[in-house]
């Protein structure tokens, strides 16, 4: 059986594949990546300024979803479940002060 | 009060455990004050970890402890942090340390005239019950004194 010649070596793509590079410029084929603007992520350093502005819109961001916390409207439906009247809750707050003092 | 406290301020505001407690287990007036704040984000509210350790304990007291917890989260988020010495009253001081202009209670005993007699000339705070500081808040004329330039409206989903 005879070996194909894209594993003997001298092309990696097979009879009628489309390589893997795509014109340059001007037309002229060039090896995969010469030649083509980098993009934004490839320029050195661009990756940990991404991870520190992630990390700085986390750290300046308070809203539920960034801080992993619930929203008002599920805290609320909630603790209106049980029912509590403003007495009660005064009440409850003299005996938390009180059993500090 | 240290160089390092807030200047007193009229948007910035205390509300006591009673009515943090209420805000989430009742609704009602407090719930109607404390929306005033969320929906603006040029107003503040401030309070002590002392503080919120107490309304933590009673909602964890007369709902549940997750519920205390995931309430104490959130809120914290929200809130301005302000310290203030152990013995001190924690609303009282919260607005004494941290600028707050208003203190929202249900507590008599600070809401009566007697009480604003004393604090008076001491503590630059007005002491309302919820209802009535939802009845007076305008949020035109606060803009125009702490932020200035036309009103906007509101900036913050007060549910989120």
């Amino acid at each position: 059986m005879t070996e194909a010649p894209w594993r003997t070596g001298g092309t990696n793509h097979p009879p009628g594949a489309v390589p893997h590079t795509r014109p340059a410029p001007g037309g002229r084929w060039l090896r995969h990546g010469a030649g083509w603007p980098r993009h934004p992520t490839s320029t050195p350093g661009a990756i940990d300024r991404q991870v520190g502005d992630s990390r700085r819109r986390r750290e300046t961001d308070t809203s539920p979803r960034a801080t992993g916390t619930v929203t008002w409207e599920e805290l609320f439906d909630r603790g209106e479940a049980y029912a509590v009247t403003e007495s009660e809750i005064r009440e409850a707050v003299d005996a938390v002060r009180g059993g500090e003092e | 009060m240290s160089a390092d406290d807030p200047e007193p301020s009229p948007a910035r505001v205390v509300a006591d455990a009673d009515v943090l407690a209420a805000d989430l287990l009742v609704g009602g007036p407090s719930r109607e004050a404390l929306d005033h704040l969320r929906a603006h984000s040029w107003t503040t509210l401030v309070a002590s970890p002392t503080l919120l350790d107490q309304a933590e304990a009673v909602i964890a007291g007369l709902a549940d402890p997750s519920l205390a917890r995931d309430w104490r989260d959130r809120v914290a988020a929200w809130c301005e942090r302000v310290e203030h010495p152990p013995d001190d009253h924690p609303a009282l001081a919260s607005a004494y340390r941290g600028g707050a202009m208003h203190l929202l209670t249900f507590d008599d005993r600070l809401t009566s005239a007697r009480a604003g007699a004393a604090l008076q000339g001491r503590v630059p705070v007005s002491v309302r019950e919820p209802a009535a500081f939802a009845g007076l808040f305008d949020p035109e004329s606060l803009h125009a004194e702490v932020v200035g330039g036309d009103y906007p409206g509101p900036d913050c989903d007060p549910r989120e």
